[in-house]
């Protein structure tokens, strides 16, 4: 893209962020992944990427989950999928035509997975080409890493420059987030997101906390999402919680942007829900 | 209602237990992911045993378990005699390795470093009775303390799974 046209756009001025290199191209990649599955690798991805574009940065996401679809869902744009990622993998199809715009945000693109293949269909290095195709002309790609730690994890993750850790207060999935960690290049200097945390059950020691997490994973926190109803509410929608200005997961989501910008932004602890202080006031779940 | 107040106020909820089962499970996790580790300890094992006590190469046999609260190190390693002269090389510092420890030691499960002259005084009996001698070494719980400062210890180090047990548990 044109150095004009980025300046319009890109709201938030990127100095500090790592990616800021005048030459093609110009975009960073950062791949989101966890190891276990349902942590909310997808919900993040969808919400990371709507938070970035709302800042005016220009956003791809890639659907790498080949196999199991569901980006596209989650961003309510199912019913425009027309091509996907082996598409153009293949040549069958240019990657214009195959990018699907964001309704909302006209900065954002999809490129959607496949769901009648597999994993292994997918070549590695034409997969990082495409990833550098995509940083031409977006500031940021965001690549939903499937889970797993097979082929798809490592299509996922080579041609991003870093990685964000999704991880829940759960021994399965701290243990499943450690594993992928020691899988990951060191020079992605993942950072961790604690997905789903509930602030009154970490508060009468029944969940996790966030330190008790990082303290086995050691990465820099990016972020920490409450596990409201809201988010499942707009997943529901297809729309993602990140645009809704009113609601506090979204502002987490949205402050994750600012980071990754390069912004200075301290990381902000949730405060209880309503339906959590009235829940916590009966007894708790 | 008492079922209420005691969730009310109960505050030592299952969190301290997921904890813990992380802490084992990674533990775990670590050990077994690194055979290579666990060859070399072997080696070095049976080096420093050697100074003291002729072994059976051949027949050393080094394992991880599960045990319920920890993960402890089996080493077999049969005894065929002892040494006839004292080890060349000097015994390592022990205050040393000893004020450091409390993290993730390693120590023999009588807790006891057995001396030279013990070993010699105790050897004409000892060597015979037991050709084979089974040391139970476990990788003692890190206390709260300790775990924060190999934690800071090991997040400076570079990150892998191959790392050697010490750094395995924070």
């Amino acid at each position: 893209m044109h150095d004009a046209q980025r300046e319009t756009q890109d709201a938030a001025p990127r100095e500090t962020s790592v990616a800021a290199s005048p030459t093609v191209p110009r975009g960073h990649a950062i791949v989101i992944t966890s190891g276990k599955g349902g942590v909310g690798k997808t919900t993040t991805t969808a919400n990371v990427g709507a938070a970035l574009a709302a800042r005016g940065a220009k956003v791809a996401l890639v659907d790498a989950d080949v196999g199991l679809r569901n980006l596209d869902i989650v961003l309510g744009l199912e019913s425009r999928v027309r091509y996907h990622l082996l598409d153009v993998i293949e040549g069958k199809v240019s990657l214009e035509d195959a990018l699907i715009r964001d309704k909302r945000s006209p900065n954002m693109s999809l490129l959607a997975a496949s769901q009648t293949r597999e994993k292994d269909d997918v070549d590695t290095n034409k997969m990082r080409a495409l990833i550098e195709q995509l940083r031409e002309s977006f500031d940021w790609v965001l690549i939903d890493c499937p889970a797993g730690i097979e082929a798809g994890f490592r299509n996922a993750v080579v041609g991003a420059q870093s990685a964000i850790v999704v991880c829940t207060p759960e021994v399965s999935s701290v243990r499943d987030a450690d594993r992928v960690v020691g899988l990951l290049p060191q020079s992605l200097e993942p950072k961790l997101i604690v997905n789903r945390i509930r602030p009154h059950l970490v508060r009468r020691g029944k969940m996790l906390s966030v330190e008790d997490v990082n303290a086995i994973l050691r990465l820099p926190l990016l972020g920490i999402v409450a596990d409201e109803p809201e988010v499942v509410m707009a997943t529901n929608r297809g729309e993602p919680i990140a645009l809704d200005q009113r609601s506090q997961t979204g502002a987490s989501y949205r402050s994750i942007a600012a980071r990754i910008v390069g912004e200075n932004v301290p990381v902000e602890r949730p405060r209880m829900g309503f339906f959590a202080r009235i829940s916590a006031l009966f007894g708790g779940r | 209602m008492f079922d209420f107040f005691s969730r009310l106020f109960k505050r030592d909820g299952s969190s301290a237990t997921a904890k813990e089962r992380l802490r084992l499970v990674l533990l775990s996790d670590h050990l077994s992911l690194s055979p290579d580790t666990v060859e070399a300890l072997k080696r070095d094992l049976i080096e420093v045993i050697s100074r003291y006590v002729k072994v059976d190469v051949g027949l050393c046999d080094v394992s991880f378990e599960q045990q319920a609260a920890t993960v402890a190190m089996h080493a077999n390693i049969p005894i065929l005699g002892m040494q006839n002269e004292r080890p060349a090389v000097p015994p390592p510092v022990y205050a040393k390795a000893e004020s450091r420890s409390g993290g993730n030691s390693m120590h023999t499960s009588t807790g006891e470093r057995p001396y030279l002259d013990d070993l010699h005084t105790a050897s004409a009996s000892s060597a015979t009775a037991t050709l084979s001698e089974e040391a139970i070494i476990g990788i003692e719980e890190a206390n709260a303390d300790s775990l924060n400062a190999a934690e800071q210890e090991a997040a400076n180090s570079k990150r892998a799974h191959t790392n050697a047990p010490s750094n395995a548990g924070s």
